[in-house]
C-alpha cells in the first residue's frame, strides 16, 4: 500500500458511497432514520477535498489514517463517524510513518482498523452491523496463505464481501437503533454492511486492478 | 469539583435536564449540555469541546450521561481523544434517572464511585 493508492482508496470510496447516497438512505430509512448515505456522503466528501486543496501533499501512511480519520469523525456525524473516523485514528499507529508498506503490514492494519470498529461499537459478527462484513473479510485475507498476492485474494474475496453484505438482510439487529425494532428488523440489508462493501470494492479496484 | 456532562442527540433535550437535575439536585453543580442544534445528532469533536469547558471551569472530573446508542460512542471516542482529560467517566445508566441519582449524590459530597452507582442503581427503579 503506498501513500496514492490509500488517497486513491478513499476518494474512490467517496465516489461509491455518493453513487449509492440514495439507496444506503432507503435502507437506512427502512431500519434507521434514513441518512446513512447523506451522512457518510458528507464525510467523504470533505475527505475529498483533503486532496483536492491541501498543499501537505507529503502526508506519510500513518499521517494520512489519521487525518482522514478525523475528517470522517468530525463530518460524518452519529454512529458511523465516530466508528469509521475512530477506527482509521487508532489503527494510524500500525502503519509506518513512511509513503509505503508492504502487504502484511497492510493487512494488520486492516485487523487494527477493524478490531477497533468492533470495541469501539461492542458489535459482534452476527449484530446486522458494518461487522458483518469488516471481519469475515479481514479474516478471510488473514486466513488464505500469505504466499497468494494481496491483490489475487482481494479480488476473490469481492464475491464473499457481497455475500456478507446481503447476509444481514436475515439477521436481527442487536446494535445500533435498528436493535429497537427486535424482529421487525429482519428483511431488511444493513446501511452500514452495504456501505462497507463498497469500501472493500474500492480496495480490490485499486489494489487489485 | 465533579462535573456532569450530558451528551444528548438534541441540545434542548440535555439542556430540558440540565434545568432539572439543577432544580432537584441544587444549582452548586455544574452541569455541560451537548447535542445537536439545527441537526440532531452529536459527534465526538462536540463532546471534546464541552469536556475543554468544564475543565476550564474547574472541573477535574467529569461524569457523563448519554441519550441513546451513538451519543455513548462519540462520548467514549471524545474521552479518547481527549489526551489531558483528567478523570472522565461515561456511566451506564438512564439519562434522565441516571444522571439526577447521581446529581443527588454528588451534590451531598458523595464520590464519583458513588455517583456511578447510584445511577446506575437507577435501571432496577419501577415507575408504576
Amino acid at each position: 500500500m503506498t501513500v496514492e493508492q490509500f488517497s486513491l482508496l478513499w476518494q474512490c470510496f467517496a465516489q461509491r458511497v455518493r453513487q449509492n447516497q440514495g439507496h444506503l438512505d432507503d435502507l437506512d430509512r427502512a431500519i434507521g432514520d434514513g441518512d446513512h448515505g447523506t451522512n457518510l456522503t458528507r464525510g467523504l466528501g470533505n475527505v475529498e477535498t483533503l486532496w483536492n486543496q491541501s498543499p501537505d501533499q507529503n502526508l506519510n501512511l500513518q499521517a494520512l489514517s489519521k487525518k482522514v480519520g478525523m475528517t470522517l469523525l468530525s463530518t460524518v456525524g452519529g454512529a458511523s463517524g465516530a466508528l469509521w473516523g475512530s477506527g482509521l485514528m487508532k489503527a494510524a499507529q500500525v502503519f509506518p510513518a513512511s509513503s509505503e508498506c508492504d502487504d502484511e503490514t497492510f493487512v494488520l492494519w486492516m485487523d487494527a482498523f477493524v478490531g477497533n470498529i468492533e470495541e469501539r461499537g461492542k458489535a459482534h459478527v452476527g449484530d446486522k452491523t458494518m461487522v458483518d462484513v469488516m471481519r469475515p473479510a479481514v479474516n478471510w485475507l488473514k486466513a488464505i496463505p500469505q504466499d497468494r498476492s494481496l491483490r489475487a485474494r482481494l479480488h476473490e474475496l469481492q464475491e464473499l464481501v457481497q455475500q456478507y453484505s446481503q447476509g444481514t438482510k436475515d439477521l436481527q439487529a442487536r446494535r445500533g437503533r435498528a436493535s429497537y425494532l427486535g424482529a421487525r428488523s429482519i428483511g431488511h440489508v444493513d446501511p452500514g454492511a452495504f456501505s462497507s462493501a463498497l469500501w472493500w470494492e474500492c480496495l480490490d479496484s485499486v489494489l487489485g486492478g | 469539583m465533579i462535573g456532569i456532562l450530558l451528551v444528548s442527540h438534541s441540545k434542548r433535550l440535555a439542556e430540558g435536564l440540565a434545568e432539572l437535575i439543577q432544580a432537584l439536585a441544587g444549582n452548586t453543580l455544574t452541569v455541560g449540555t451537548v447535542g445537536g442544534q439545527e441537526t440532531l445528532g452529536v459527534d465526538a469533536t462536540m463532546v471534546v469541546s464541552e469536556f475543554e469547558q468544564l475543565k476550564a471551569q474547574g472541573c477535574e472530573a467529569i461524569l457523563v450521561f448519554g441519550d441513546l446508542g451513538s451519543a455513548f460512542i462519540a462520548a467514549e471516542t471524545a474521552r479518547d481523544l481527549f489526551v489531558d482529560a483528567g478523570d472522565i467517566r461515561v456511566a451506564d445508566a438512564p439519562f434522565v434517572e441516571g444522571s439526577v441519582a447521581a446529581a443527588m449524590v454528588l451534590a451531598t459530597g458523595g464520590r464519583i464511585d458513588d455517583a456511578i452507582a447510584s445511577a446506575q442503581e437507577a435501571y432496577q427503579i419501577h415507575k408504576c
